[in-house]
């Protein structure tokens, strides 16, 4: 993936994949999609992206997955008896 | 001819890469449609024979010289 900002127009460019743009598609007045030939989204354009998209913050994060842990076998049983 | 830094970036790619200059500069001389933007960025399109008779877009920053966008629009009805 890869990111581009371009402050001159306040253009934010993200490429999810390299892959050949087949075409290029409006999503509203400010915003391009550029799909491979199969229709799949592969790059998009967000113009006056410091409005639009929080520039110039901007957080990357990887969250991995949590790994199970062990379980612990039971060590009394629950009894369902009325109380006194 | 002048262009914006994101023009010159996309322009690299193979989808835009074929787009040629006369193409662009026929749209910004003789459109046979123009469309100005809420952000006063003007969109011009014109027809290229070349390129099997597909519309070309471009987009103007508001100083109406500067080439900020071009690429075939698919989405175009004459």
């Amino acid at each position: 993936m890869k990111i581009r900002y371009y402050a001159e127009t306040d253009t934010l460019y993200i490429e999810f994949r390299d892959v050949p743009v087949v075409e290029t598609r409006d999503l509203d007045e400010n915003t391009l999609l550029d799909l491979d030939a199969d229709g799949d989204i592969c790059a998009m354009t967000i113009e006056h992206a410091s409005e639009r998209a929080g520039i110039p913050q901007f957080s990357y994060e990887q969250v991995t997955a949590l790994t199970k842990e062990p379980s612990v076998p039971a060590t009394s049983s629950i009894s369902a008896g009325s109380k006194n | 001819m002048k262009v914006t830094a994101y023009f010159e970036a996309i322009r690299k790619r193979p989808d835009r890469i074929v787009i040629q200059d006369e193409w662009i500069e026929r749209a910004m001389q003789a459109p046979i449609r123009e469309h100005v933007q809420a952000d006063g960025r003007i969109r011009r399109w014109v027809h290229v024979p070349e390129m099997e008779g597909r519309y070309l877009r471009i987009v103007l920053l508001p100083d109406g010289e500067t080439v900020h966008n071009a690429f075939f629009d698919r989405g175009f009805e004459p």
